[in-house]
């Protein structure tokens, strides 16, 4: 293992432990980006309850809201059920390649 | 479940998503001034760059892999991430322009984020046209990788640190009084995380099944096979 052995770190190694220094300086930079561009605004409770501020109410309170979230993922379902159709007509053509480079394969032996 | 690879990630995906879209659309969200019911577009949007930069990511991965190790996997790999990491620019822009008309008063303010998410959509855009120019492939794939790299190293500091470092509208950049930078709290991200491994996820599976099939055409046609 490479931390008791300091003089026989793999090339690899370094790579991956620089890899990730890099990204965790990139990350803390891009944070303190931030305080100092501007002071953020903290969601408190109080926004939860501020009834000052238009929403749809209306919609929640006579459950029409639930046509959308119905509607929406009926499309979602839809396109992933799609997805996964397609993704096992690959997985086929890809049986069928493999067996296909095996015949080959025994044919020139 | 041996008739798709990879079946339990997958399945992760497809349970995120939907928690993402019903979570997303009932769950409790604060009410904010200007943005009202439209906070809920951080599930959606903020997600499409998300996505789009660890995608591209993984593309610039595939093209320092092909660029030690010239094997057309990788090549392809770096293309399919490119091309997804591409639709879900546009598509982050698209949502974006929609959702700053209703909340900035028009589609295109521009905005120092706006513009230089555009430039970086049409830097994205010259690698697709650049690898179509070439006949011979290995000049192609080699060049290609080597462009996307420098794309990525344009990209990122253009998209999320010069912004940053003038006013804009978007939350977080500048010092905007209108549009403060709102730190999410537990609510909203407990959907937000969710939503933004979703829709990285989807890219990936988008990618996987993309990339699959394009390794094994290029594996028939290694055996002379022509589709």
């Amino acid at each position: 293992m490479a931390w008791y052995l300091p003089h026989n770190l793999s090339e690899m190694f370094i790579k991956k432990l620089l890899t990730i220094i890099l990204i965790g300086i990139s990350i803390s930079l891009t944070n303190s980006f931030d305080v100092v561009a501007q002071e953020k605004y903290k969601v408190s409770e109080k926004d939860y309850a501020n009834s000052d501020v238009d929403m749809a109410d209306e919609m929640r309170a006579n459950g029409k809201i639930y046509i959308v979230v119905a509607t929406i993922v009926s499309i979602i379902s839809g396109i992933l059920v799609y997805l996964i159709m397609l993704d096992k007509k690959v997985k086929k053509l890809e049986d069928l390649t493999e067996s296909i480079a095996k015949e080959k394969e025994l044919q020139k032996s | 479940m041996k008739q798709i690879k990879g079946f339990y990630w997958k399945l992760i995906t497809v349970i995120l998503l939907l928690f993402t879209v019903i979570g997303g659309l009932l769950f409790e969200v604060p009410r904010l001034n200007i943005l009202n019911e439209t906070v809920r577009n951080l599930y959606f949007h903020v997600p499409m760059w998300f996505g789009m930069t660890v995608i591209l990511g993984a593309s610039v991965f595939y093209s320092v892999k092909y660029l030690q190790n010239p094997l057309s996997k990788y090549d392809i790999l770096a293309v399919e991430c490119a091309n997804v990491g591409i639709l879900f620019g546009i598509l982050g822009m698209i949502s974006g322009m929609v959702w700053a008309q209703f909340t900035w008063g028009s589609y295109w303010s521009g905005d120092p984020k706006q513009n230089a998410a555009a430039v970086g959509l049409l830097i994205y855009f010259a690698y697709s046209i650049l690898r179509g120019l070439f006949q011979d492939e290995s000049q192609r794939n080699r060049i290609s990788a080597i462009y996307n790299i420098f794309a990525y190293a344009t990209f990122i500091p253009l998209i999320f640190i010069l912004p940053r470092l003038t006013d804009s509208l978007h939350p977080g950049n500048g010092g905007n009084p209108g549009f403060n930078a709102y730190d999410l709290d537990s609510k909203l991200r407990l959907v937000f995380y969710p939503a933004v491994i979703a829709w990285i996820m989807l890219g990936g599976w988008i990618v996987n099944v993309r990339a699959r099939l394009r390794m094994a055409q290029q594996k028939l046609e290694d055996l002379d096979i022509y589709l």
